[in-house]
């Protein structure tokens, strides 16, 4: 064949291509035809570089026909382009290297690796959560700003506040850093402590500059602004001379992942066999060197948030697996992880990650088949495998955002080695990786079910899931066309063996059409057969099929599953809305409630009516509700995405201090108010580097000695009670050390008296700035300003921390928040012609006194005696000014309400039974009040009040300081009914 | 854009009051005036949730679609005899300027009557009224014919030695 003949079929395409529609199959399917007859053409003529760009086009026309773009139009347009660009070199006779093939067809041309080191140097590397990083670095200038001014106003004053504000911020961005990855960040944070612990701050004003000069340019390098600063050594050598030797800090961070300056020229070893084993590396050939971007940057936007997604998923689905093996929900979703990755990188002709994401499948297929188990190397070598794939989806992020082509992931190759080691390690069977379909095989627990109520042996169990899972193969394009009988057995077999043959892996049906036994229609219409999902029949009807078990057991176990299946981990979808927006909407639904309440509440309007309208008006009535049920749950988030950081954080601490951690953690569907999860993970860090790090033992032995299990354990809970939000961290280390704080206290001259103190108040005193016991600081903590952090943020969210403590048993932090805004149980109560709602989970129970039960203490208050214990009893209207409320104890009621372990009775008039509300903030000019915690909006459309005891029983013994229960505020007990009650007579007990 | 806000002249002695539009009300016998973009809505009387040790010029709260707002009773206020309720009974809710931003706010007044312009000539200096009557809070008197309304400044009336005792009342409880 000579030029002329690929030029026709280049004009031949170039016109189907114009004549051809992304929606008119027959016209892209002889598209196709043509791409792959051009494609032989050049393959004939040696010119290979057009004969990649058909492989590509003809696969991005494939893809179109089975609709797996985002945008046939798009996708359409590029390969118009790449027939341009085909045509500039056959019929212009351009140099191939001229012409630009268009970079969405994912062709790996041109990698020249120029300008890659500087943009790899600074890059952060390791555990990135893109999301984490985007916000660290947009509230970096603020922090620096804060710091600059700090570091100012210390050269003038030696005020100890301000100080300790500023190793308060160094300590954190420590930490962030440290979390993040930045390396010399943490590092440099390390070391610029230690020169504020040994040198005066005011003498260090300059160096200290200096840092935060430093800082300021390596945050805007990330934020890709300006160039990278210098190296951290310089600045670390100016804070040595400054006064620090910089000792031990050399050593602790280097813990951290490989460094990240690319290493040219570094073969790919393995790399070969990923080709032949599956999708192809294309890039295999030459050396690894800074790659630019290819790919449509759209797609690839949407890769990275996707990829994101997925590999945190992962991330936490890998950590059920280390403690339930077992889990095949779990490892189907990390084999999902993989296989959606390396599924969209190949398509984006992201190589490295396409063939990373390739071996890790592989591995977790090979689980999945129960080929080898899940355990020790193999969970880490996966743990590294998604630290890596994090890492280079932040460096397509990166280089999306800054053009500068990708940095080179040097440990590559050695996981890339580990992974398949990890594969091959184990009963080498010469299976591919075939993926199962995407949602397979939640249906096991059917059989689980069945097997643990006894209605079916295991082994029938097992059987039914093996044929089903036969029967959701989706069926190869062989079968399918062998069943459509368009082909004959021996023409698909010699097809195949033609596939095999062949270097580059060439489409199955390519081949086919090639070999003349398939035309391109025929092609299509079994693609698109294929397409089709494959409708498994269900374990249970096979067990029944097969006689198994019987329909109703089946039935049952259905409805179990259905039960397990609304608490287990589902993957939800989120849209971002602008939260004043969001507030507005609630506003009005609120309105609509009110309107809709005014129009059905009616008594005119409902005794003219005629019934339909009555009828409809109730179905308006229910939907509201719905309505406003729905609208109030809309800001409350669970706090499960920040537990999750939680677990890995603690897996991550323990490996660093070579100590046995297990994590638990309950509760994480507690929902909160979005603003407090988002600020409640700060805190939550520094207590969890704090129970890791100096709660957990160190040594086993310590641990066995004190006849407790040789992993330590931390428990994070979340839940509601008593009207409060309540966060526990909990483990079971060697629990503080009274006499070590006391004695550092004292050291201090914090306490003078040290037997005085309770043990709350010895443990409060870890709160305090700068306070630490830690003979020796590490690079995670010790130095005692982390709780100082957590106190401050939790006081800033109007929570409180408490402490318990055992020595040798371990201990517990308890986060105590207010609900800003959220939904709660309360028991409605009415005292005069006053409502207050009583949060349902302070209530302990209500009883009718009797009036032997209730006594007078020394005329300043009064007990009651339930069931031989005594309780502080509290007359709400006396406390509030109420009138017309019942006097006489004996007919009214007391609500026995738990606050901080400690029971009081509150005398109130009657109930008046149990709803659901929303808290709603009193405004900033009424939020001080006491003994009142927020206003809920009731079902009739007024204000009620919710009652905070703890208020209460503090308003109470303040009144009583001062005499019987009078407030020094007198209030216009105005009538709520302002009908009934007359105002004037009301308004004048003020 | 003009500022017609008429609280950011304060100087004894002068006008405080900006020429503009007011939203005049009824309190017993006398007409005062609001600065209208101090107006956010006008609301009729509904049912008011009396909260507990606050002053007795704090009626309540009120749910305003949603929002719980606090209730003056500009009667009590003004330490003026208290008297029922009425059908024209209504709350005026208005946006007070604190430090920072503002806080939403109801009044409650005896009766809307109407929006007026007001021409500078029309405002005349508040009256001095010896030293233990407060005149701070009135920008100026209004003359319209016959008719005198007290430009009031609601800021002032509503804001930081006032509501804010509300909470600091409350605090030291």
């Amino acid at each position: 064949m000579g030029d002329a003949s690929i030029e026709q079929t280049t004009e031949k395409l170039s016109e189907l291509l114009v004549l051809a529609e992304p929606s008119d199959l027959k016209a892209l399917a002889d598209v196709h035809t043509a791409f792959e007859e051009l494609k032989a053409g050049a393959d004939a003529e040696g010119r290979q570089e057009v004969a990649a760009a058909c492989v590509a086009a003809a696969a991005l026309i494939e893809r179109i026909i089975l609709e797996d773009v985002p945008d046939a139009g798009a996708a359409f347009e590029v390969v118009n382009r790449a027939v341009t660009a085909i045509q500039a070199i056959i019929r212009d006779a351009r140099p191939s290297g001229e012409v630009e093939f268009p970079a969405e067809l994912g062709l790996a041309q041109g990698s020249d690796g120029s300008g890659g080191a500087a943009a790899a140097a600074e890059a952060p590397a390791g555990i990135v959560d893109a999301g984490i990083f985007a916000d660290f670095l947009a509230r970096q200038p603020g922090v620096l700003d804060e710091m600059e001014s700090l570091i100012l106003a210390l050269e003038k004053t030696d005020d100890d506040d301000t100080f300790a504000h500023l190793r308060r911020l160094i300590h954190t961005l420590k930490g962030e850093a440290g979390m993040l990855n930045l390396v010399d960040v943490a590092r440099l944070c390390h070391v610029t402590e230690d020169l504020l612990g040994e040198a005066q701050p005011g003498t260090v004003t300059d160096t200290l500059l200096e840092v935060n000069d430093w800082l300021g340019r390596t945050f805007a390098a990330l934020s890709g602004k300006g160039e990278p600063p210098e190296p951290v050594d310089a600045v670390i050598g100016a804070l040595a001379t400054a006064g620090v030797s910089p000792g031990p800090q050399q050593a602790a961070p280097e813990a951290g992942p490989e460094p990240v300056e690319p290493k040219a020229e570094v073969p790919a070893p393995g790399e070969a066999e990923a080709a032949a084993a599956g999708p192809t590396a294309a890039s295999a050939e030459g050396a690894r060197q800074p790659k630019m971007l290819e790919g449509d940057a759209d797609l690839l936007a949407e890769f990275v948030t996707e990829a994101r997604e997925h590999l945190d998923n992962a991330d936490l689905c890998l950590l059920t697996l280390e403690t339930t093996p077992t889990d095949e929900e779990a490892l189907n979703a990390v084999f999902r992880a993989f296989h959606t990755i390396k599924g969209v990188a190949g398509f984006l002709a992201l190589d490295e990650v396409q063939s990373l994401a390739h071996e890790a499948e592989s591995l977790l297929d090979r689980a999945r088949k129960g080929e080898l188990s899940l355990v020790g190397a193999n969970v880490d070598v996966t743990f590294t495998s998604i630290d890596m794939l994090k890492r280079m989806v932040q460096h397509v992020a990166d280089s999306l955002a800054s053009g500068e082509p990708m940095p080179v992931e040097e440990g590559l190759p050695g996981l890339i080695e580990q992974l398949q080691a990890a594969v091959t390690g184990l009963t080498p069977i010469a299976a591919p990786a075939t993926p199962l379909p995407a949602d397979a095989t939640p249906e096991t627990t059917v059989g689980e079910i069945l097997v643990d109520a006894g209605v079916v042996p295991r082994e029938a169990v097992e059987a039914a899931i093996a044929l089903q899972r036969e029967l959701a193969e989706p069926d190869k394009l062989g079968e399918i066309l062998l069943e459509q009988r368009v082909v004959s057995p021996a023409q698909l077999e010699e097809a195949l063996r033609v596939q095999r043959e062949l270097e580059e892996p060439v489409l199955l049906g390519g081949i086919l059409v090639e070999i003349g036994v398939l035309s391109a229609e025929e092609l299509e219409a079994a693609l698109l057969k294929q397409r089709e999902p494959v409708e498994a029949p269900k374990v249970g009807e096979l067990l029944v099929k097969s006689g198994d078990a019987a329909p109703q057991d089946v039935a049952h176990a259905l409805r179990a599953q259905k039960q397990q299946r609304q608490a287990t981990v589902e993957v939800k979808e989120a849209v971002k809305v602008d939260a004043d927006r969001l507030d507005r909407m609630i506003d009005l639904i609120g309105e609509l409630v009110i309107a809709e309440s005014m129009v059905s509440q009616s008594a005119e309007l409902l005794a003219t009516a005629p019934p339909l309208a009555v009828r409809q008006l109730n179905q308006l009535d229910k939907i509201t509700r719905e309505l406003q049920e729905m609208g109030t749950s809309l800001r409350m988030v669970p706090i499960r995405a920040t537990f999750q950081k939680m677990a890995r954080l603690v897996r991550d601490l323990a490996r660093k201090s070579g100590k046995k951690v297990e994590f638990a953690m309950a509760g994480e569907d507690t929902e909160l108010d979005k603003s407090v999860v988002d600020k409640i993970g700060d805190p939550l860090v520094h207590m969890v580097r704090n129970s890791v790090d100096h709660g957990i033992e160190s040594a086993p032995s310590e641990r066995t000695r004190a006849g407790k299990p040789e992993t330590g354990r931390v428990e994070l809970r979340a839940f509601h009670k008593g009207g409060s939000i309540y966060i526990e961290i909990e483990d079971d280390g060697r629990g503080l050390d009274r006499q070590a704080i006391l004695a550092k206290a004292v050291e201090r001259g914090i306490v003078r008296d040290p037997d005085s103190l309770t043990d709350r108040e010895v443990w409060n005193l870890i709160f305090e700035p700068g306070f630490s016991t830690a003979k020796k600081v590490t690079d995670v903590s010790g130095r005692g300003v982390g709780m100082d952090v957590v106190k401050r943020n939790i006081e800033a969210l109007r929570g409180q921390v408490e402490i318990h403590s055992e020595p040798g048993r371990g201990s517990s932090f308890s986060i105590r928040l207010p609900l800003t805004l959220a939904i709660i149980d309360g028991m409605v109560v009415r005292v005069g012609t006053e409502r207050y709602v009583i949060p349902t989970l302070s209530v302990v129970r209500s009883i009718r006194p009797e009036t032997n039960h209730l006594f007078s203490v020394v005329k300043r208050g009064e007990m009651l005696s339930l069931q031989g214990a005594l309780l502080p009893l509290f007359r709400l209207h006396r406390l509030f000014n109420i009138d017309e409320a019942e006097q006489d104890p004996a007919r009214a009621l007391v609500v026995v309400v738990e606050d901080e372990n400690r029971q009081v009775g509150l005398l109130v008039d009657e109930l008046l039974g149990q709803q659901q509300i929303v808290i709603k903030s009193l405004g900033e000019t009424l939020s001080g009040l006491q003994g009142i915690s927020g206003g809920a909006i009731m079902s009739d459309g007024r204000v009620g009040l919710i009652l905070d005891v703890g208020g209460i029983v503090r308003v109470a013994n303040a009144d009583g300081h001062e005499g019987e229960g009078q407030g020094e505020v007198q209030q216009a007990a105005d009538g709520e009914e302002a009908a009934a009650e007359p105002r004037a007579e009301a308004g004048e007990s003020g | 854009m003009a500022d017609n806000a008429p609280a950011d002249v304060v100087e004894s002695g002068r006008l405080k009051a900006d020429p503009g539009k007011y939203l005049t009300f009824v309190l017993g016998n006398e007409a005062y005036g609001l600065a209208i973009l101090k107006v956010q809505e006008i609301i009729g009387l509904m049912n008011v949730t009396s909260v507990p040790r606050t002053p007795d010029f704090v009626r309540g709260v009120i749910n305003l679609r949603g929002k719980v707002i606090p209730v003056v009773d500009l009667r009590v206020k003004f330490n003026m005899e208290s008297q029922e309720d009425t059908e024209r009974t209504c709350i005026i809710v208005l946006q007070i300027a604190t430090t920072g931003h503002d806080v939403t706010m109801g009044i409650i007044v005896d009766e809307v009557s109407e929006v007026l312009d007001i021409s500078a000539d029309q405002i005349e200096p508040a009256p001095s009224l010896g030293g233990n009557v407060d005149t701070d809070f009135i920008l100026g008197m209004g003359k319209l014919g016959d008719r005198v309304v007290m430009l009031l400044d609601v800021d002032k009336v509503l804001n930081s030695g006032e509501v804010a005792s509300v909470s600091l009342v409350a605090k030291e409880s």
